[in-house]
């Protein structure tokens, strides 16, 4: 039993969220170049491959869309934008650690901030891939309608999963550094077991029940109801993914509490 | 007694003994080096109330700095229990948590922001740290142009201001110039009076008996002393002074043994002392007498024996040599060079006493060193005006 100091209250902790967020955006996005672009200009590039090969090569036709000049386009960016977040959340939280191994070691600080924030800050690929969807819907003509309204409802959800997967990686990549390099690779399998480059529909038997029970299957269901289907998402799978984020969450708290003193003997 | 503000029951703390830890090593066969455990801290409890300034003194890697971690909440004890009351600041290593693309001024917004301060707060504080740290114009260039002092000057500045109840301290003092070494007592000293409680850890033992109510001794993971701090800090330099004697006299062994003599005149004995016919000294303390100590035996009595006495330090600067014409008697004489009081820097020397007959046929040849404790006024090389020689028959 270790009591040290008063627990942080949620009003500190908001504000170092605040201090480290600043701190963190600055970092990644303010002296480069492109600046937050680079985090998503990669992934987009990928987007466009994919576009230009089914469209263009293959000649294929989703059953869902109405042969508008882009859209697939806009059907494979509406379900890669909350990935692609994701994705960057979970690189940068499994990261945190390890590479603010000076405020680990010396700063009296509730790590749980540091995944924490590399969580929110994967708010901003997200805008930037919401911005792009956005031209995309205006030069084809389409629009949105109000089930955009849920838009802060996915994004909550989104974040919940990604901050459950980002303090267990978190806490792992202290323990096993390797793990950082594995994760690409086990980004690209999740890439294929989630309904993004083709529609939930078209899966076959065995892999359309993963596909049932993988929660970002219908995070990414609901963001391209809103921006494809001008439809509202479904409750019951947003519901599913809320409470499997939730357990999840939970979970990876207690490991976290549970080894966070060992960190600093290891990043 | 007031309430205690932390309080330490009982630790242990063993590296290298989680069982996932062992488990993920041993599947990755990462840190296979360090498969065995370290018992840094070995069942340590203390208690220090509001307002105490602590000092903890022991040799390297007796478990001072993996105390001050879990105190600080930074590192989780293997077994026993930690409380503190309060919140804490805490200065551990060198540019703690210093962001290097960022400017002094923008650290102290970050770090500040780190330890919990409002941008209010730190707006206030600024210009006061800004002094404090006292960096000039580099206050506005980025962390990564600073020197390693520079950086701790600002880490201090920043953690040692604001509000807190606790403040530990891991060998901060020792890093910065002089001046700034001052600044930081008179912090520390505002801060008790404040009601503030200070815990430091530091090698630096002169400032930690002047500064503290109370200092602890660890070693090898356990305290060894805890108490006045003029008598734990004069225990501690006594056994420390004693364990690098012992190591010093198992060091030069094999140099007092190369011993050459002929024409049946041989030195018995040649050591360092403080005193003719003391105990050999390998471990001299500034201001202690240095006499060279010495047996000379000879078969026949023999006139103008050559004896000459060089001092040389362990890189080969000759601090000293001295000449003198000896009359040695039949049988074994001690002799003692007398040379006054210790002007030696802290390096180790190489005492040669050469015998020669008056026509320069070496006789006899024995060497031996001592080593000199580090102290404050540390000369380059010894300058000995009343160098006396006796040889008794």
């Amino acid at each position: 039993m270790v009591a040290v100091g008063v627990t942080p209250s949620p009003n500190r902790l908001l504000r170092l969220l605040r201090v480290q967020l600043r701190q963190e955006l600055q970092l990644r996005y303010v002296g480069s170049i492109a600046g937050v672009y680079w985090s998503v200009i990669n992934p987009l590039v990928q987007v466009l491959v994919y576009v230009v090969l089914v469209t263009f090569i293959f000649k294929a036709k989703l059953g869902a869309t109405s042969g508008g000049k882009f859209d697939y386009a806009i059907f494979v960016l509406a379900g890669m934008s909350p990935w692609l977040a994701i994705q960057d959340g979970l690189m940068n939280s499994a990261s945190s650690l390890v590479r603010h191994a000076s405020i680990v070691k010396n700063v009296v600080f509730p790590l749980e901030l540091l995944p924490g924030t590399a969580v929110v800050a994967s708010v901003a690929p997200l805008f930037v891939s919401l911005v792009t969807l956005g031209c995309l819907l205006g030069a084809s003509g389409r629009s949105v309608g109000v089930s955009l309204v849920t838009l802060p409802l996915l994004v909550a959800v989104q974040l919940l999963f990604t901050l459950g997967f980002g303090l267990f990686l978190a806490i792992l990549t202290a323990f096993l550094r390797d793990l950082q390099f594995i994760l690409p690779v086990i980004f690209q399998v999740v890439l294929l077991i989630t309904p993004i480059l083709y529609l939930a529909s078209d899966v076959p038997h065995p892999l359309a029940e993963i596909m049932r029970i993988n929660p970002l299957t219908y995070i990414v269901d609901g963001y391209r109801r809103v921006f494809y289907y001008d439809a509202w998402p479904s409750a019951l799978g947003l519901g599913y993914a809320t409470l499997f984020s939730l357990a999840l969450l939970a979970a990876a708290i207690a490991v976290f509490r549970r080894l966070k003193g060992y960190a600093e003997a290891l990043v | 007694m007031t309430p205690a503000t932390i309080s330490v029951r009982d630790v242990h703390k063993t590296y290298g003994g989680l069982p996932l830890e062992r488990t993920l090593r041993r599947v990755t066969g990462r840190g296979a080096a360090s498969r065995g455990r370290v018992h840094a801290l070995r069942g340590v409890s203390f208690e220090i109330g509001q307002g105490e300034v602590v000092g903890i003194v022991g040799g390297n890697g007796a478990g001072k700095s993996t105390l001050l971690r879990i105190v600080a909440g930074l590192s989780e004890p293997s077994s026993g229990a930690v409380a503190v009351h309060g919140t804490l600041h805490a200065v551990l290593e060198i540019a703690t948590g210093l962001v290097r693309d960022r400017t002094g001024r923008e650290n102290i917004h970050y770090m500040g922001g780190l330890y919990g301060a409002s941008q209010q707060e730190l707006h206030e504080r600024e210009q006061e740290i800004v002094d404090f740290a006292g960096l000039g114009t580099f206050i506005d260039h980025p962390v990564r142009s600073y020197s390693s002092g520079m950086k701790s000057r600002l880490a201090f500045s920043i953690v040692t201001s604001g509000d807190f109840d606790v403040l530990l301290i891991d060998e901060a003092l020792s890093v910065g110039d002089v001046g700034f070494a001052l600044r930081c007592r008179q912090r520390i000293r505002d801060l008790c009076r404040r009601g503030a409680t200070v815990v430091l850890v530091s090698h630096a033992l002169q400032s930690i008996r002047e500064m503290c109510d109370r200092v602890l001794w660890l070693q090898e993971g356990r305290i060894a002393a805890d108490g006045d701090p003029d008598e734990v800090v004069e225990l501690y330099r006594a056994v420390a002074h004693e364990e690098a004697q012992r190591e010093f006299a198992r060091r030069f062994a094999l140099l007092e043994a190369s011993r050459s003599a002929s024409g049946g005149v041989a030195i018995e004995h040649l050591a360092a002392s403080t005193a003719p016919g003391a105990t050999p000294v390998h471990l001299f303390r500034l201001d202690e007498p240095l006499v060279i100590d010495a047996a000379i035996s000879s078969e026949r009595p023999l006139r103008s024996v050559d004896a000459r006495l060089d001092v040389v330090r362990v890189d080969g600067f000759l601090v000293f040599r001295d000449e003198q014409e000896l009359s040695l008697p039949e049988g074994t004489s001690p002799l003692a060079v007398s040379l006054g009081q210790m002007r030696l820097g802290r390096y180790t020397y190489r005492v040669r006493l050469e015998l020669s007959a008056s026509d320069g046929t070496p006789l006899a040849r024995a060497e031996t060193a001592f080593a000199v404790e580090e102290h404050k006024h540390a000369y380059n090389s010894g300058y000995y005006q009343e160098v006396e020689w006796s040889l008794s028959a």
